[in-house]
């Protein structure tokens, strides 16, 4: 299984959900997985998984940890 | 808004003059004019020779939504190289008003008398109030206030200013009475180094002259229409503020844990925006969030942060100071925090600086890691100027020198903000590069619209460059960084704003040009002369051979990337 947490706005477009099981013993595209969410992708910003940076076409394999944030720009 | 007040401290004498030559100046572009101009690279940042220059931004006085802010800048006692902080408030928007394009102050009295300087629309006179020496920057806001009422604007110094300390901020009101900081580079030692405790602006209810005015307004409201019908400004910026990305920098491994040792840490929910909302309004009393830092700003990120009974403990929690004096401290709980930048504010020292300061600090056995009355202790020293407050209040550079530390995370002297330039990469490059020093908002390659990874050695100097000359354009037309997405989207929009008020023809390129890139070669001109660069654009070494946890990277970029920042 793989963990896949949203934050901030991500979490409301979402509807609701902060973090997410799922099966990914097939690798998931992350875009695909935001379309089933009803997340647009053009408004995730930061994408980490397992600790790393990411880009939104990257796929999601199985005991990965992915962090999922909204546009935001530094202060 | 050309016209340029002259305060002599040593002859006590006060003239105005306009000058057609900085029509187009403002802000950030202004104040590195005037100092290319009129001070000696290499002169004492402390002594006569150097100048404070206080210059709002092209915009301000103008109705425009967060576009009011005012620089301070002069040569720096921390980096001894050109600074620029600026700072919201309501100062730049009544000197905008009165038409001021920067008040230059120069000199040195003789005497040991602690002056304020008051600008109204009849003049400005310079008054010896020595009833407010040593006095905080709370109790100084507090007594202008009483003396002069409350519509004033006031530019401030604390204990530190007047003790000259090399970390020390120059502060500024705002409508609620509250604080903000131009903080960096300790331009508020330089105001004391004038014996200028504070600048008083009267308000007043003259408008700028616009060219067009009807242009200029309906220019306005089309931004500030953008901003009503941006959802991200109510669910993000008014609910969260800056705070938002404590989590994200986390995350990616860039967060100032334990004196920048770790890039994240255990128990980061308890210093996130989320859990500063949820003590903010659960706790109720005098806990505010979306509170405007400047009169007739939409954006509104501000806060006041109350501690358990609901009684204020600082206003106002923001994302640098949570990093520096949170998780670099080895504090995952908002209060402590809230604390120690209320102490900060209140001495009138730069929270970051003084963040990185404890952090060197304890790492070199002088307090522990979470432990707020150790680093309340070491800020009573500051506040008292002992010598080992001196010390400490020299900043991260100094107190590591005489520590004996060999990981101090600074850059031309001095810290380093809210990122570990190891985990995001770009930000070691503006640290290195900007003439500002590590300072971030030169150029913060946080959240750069996920376009450049991060930790990848490519493509850095670029984004870094890039975003440095288009901060300054802000800077130097006055707008928050936050109010870039719509002027981003279309810059014409700030072409516009300054033809329809100066009645010039400037296209978009001139904008970036005139009030970014040649604002900045002026900066690096200085620096140059100075001495400074290029020998310090780089970064301490223990980043280049330390790996950072969780990410295990170091700053390992090639020196041609490095070059590629250079404006």
């Amino acid at each position: 299984m793989a963990i896949v947490r949203l934050h901030l706005t991500l979490i409301e477009m979402a509807g609701g959900k902060k973090e997410l099981t799922i099966d990914a013993g097939n690798p998931v595209f992350l875009k695909e997985l935001l379309d089933r969410l009803g997340v647009p992708e053009d408004q995730v910003g930061i994408i980490i998984r397992n600790g790393r940076w990411e880009v939104r076409d990257c796929m999601i394999y199985e005991d990965d940890v992915v962090e999922l944030f909204p546009l935001l720009s530094g202060g | 808004m050309s016209i340029i007040m002259k305060v002599d401290m040593t002859t006590k004498k006060i003239t105005t003059a306009e000058n057609m030559d900085y029509k187009l100046l403002g802000g950030r572009a202004l104040s590195a004019k005037i100092l290319l101009d009129e001070v000696a690279p290499n002169c004492e940042p402390l002594g006569p020779k150097n100048k404070l220059v206080i210059a709002p931004g092209l915009l301000a006085g103008t109705p425009v939504t967060s576009g009011s802010r005012v620089s301070c800048g002069a040569k720096s006692p921390m980096t001894n190289g050109i600074k620029e902080a600026n700072c919201g408030g309501n100062a730049g928007i009544y000197l905008g008003r009165l038409g001021i394009g920067a008040v230059v102050i120069e000199g040195e009295p003789a005497d040991d008398n602690l002056y304020v300087l008051k600008i109204a629309k009849d003049g400005a006179s310079l008054l010896v109030m020595n009833e407010l020496k040593q006095l905080g920057t709370y109790e100084t806001d507090r007594k202008l206030r009483a003396k002069f009422g409350t519509g004033i604007g006031v530019l401030c110094i604390g204990p530190a200013g007047e003790s000259r300390l090399k970390m020390a901020a120059i502060a500024s009101s705002d409508p609620n009475g509250e604080l903000k900081f131009a903080a960096r580079g300790g331009l508020g030692a330089v105001m004391g180094s004038k014996k200028v405790k504070a600048v008083v602006v009267e308000r007043t209810l003259q408008q700028p002259s616009y060219h067009d005015r009807q242009k200029f307004m309906a220019m306005v409201r089309c931004i500030h229409d953008e901003f009503s019908n941006d959802p991200k400004i109510k669910q993000v910026n008014q609910k969260t503020g800056t705070a938002s990305i404590v989590k994200a920098v986390n995350a990616m491994g860039a967060l100032p844990t334990y004196n920048f040792r770790q890039g994240a840490i255990e128990g980061v929910e308890g210093l996130s925006g989320e859990a500063m909302y949820q003590a903010i309004t659960s706790r109720g009393g005098e806990g505010q969030t979306g509170v405007s830092c400047m009169d007739g700003c939409l954006i509104k990120c501000s806060n006041i942060y109350p501690d358990a009974s609901g009684k204020k403990i600082c206003s106002t929690l923001q994302y640098e100071n949570i990093a520096l004096l949170g998780s670099n401290l080895g504090f995952t709980n908002l209060d402590p925090v809230a604390r120690l930048n209320h102490e900060c504010n209140d001495v009138g020292v730069d929270a970051i600086e003084a963040g990185a300061v404890l952090g060197v600090a304890i790492d070199m056995g002088m307090a522990k890691w979470d432990d707020l009355e150790g680093c309340m202790a070491l800020m009573r020293e500051i506040r008292n100027n002992t010598l080992l407050g001196k010390v400490l209040g020299h900043g991260v550079q100094v107190t590591g020198d005489v520590l004996g530390s060999r990981r101090i995370p600074a850059a031309k002297g001095q810290s380093f903000a809210g990122y570990d330039p190891r985990a995001l990469k770009g930000n070691g490059v503006t640290y290195a590069m900007s003439p500002m020093g590590a300072d971030h908002t030169a150029g913060n390659c946080f959240g750069a619209r996920g376009e450049v990874n991060p930790l990848g050695t490519e493509k850095q100097g670029d984004l870094s460059r890039s975003l440095q000359y288009k901060m300054c354009a802000l800077d130097s037309l006055g707008f928050c960084i936050f109010a870039r997405p719509p002027l981003f989207k279309d810059p014409q929009k700030m072409a516009t704003l300054v033809n329809s008020l100066l009645g010039t023809d400037v296209s978009v390129d001139q904008v970036w040009e005139v009030m970014g890139i040649d604002a900045i070669r002026t900066e690096r001109e200085f620096n140059i002369r100075a001495g400074l660069s290029p020998a310090n654009d780089k970064l301490p070494e223990y980043v280049y051979v330390e790996p950072l946890a969780p990410t295990d990277e170091v700053f390992d970029l090639s020196e041609q990337e490095m070059l590629k920042a250079i404006v």
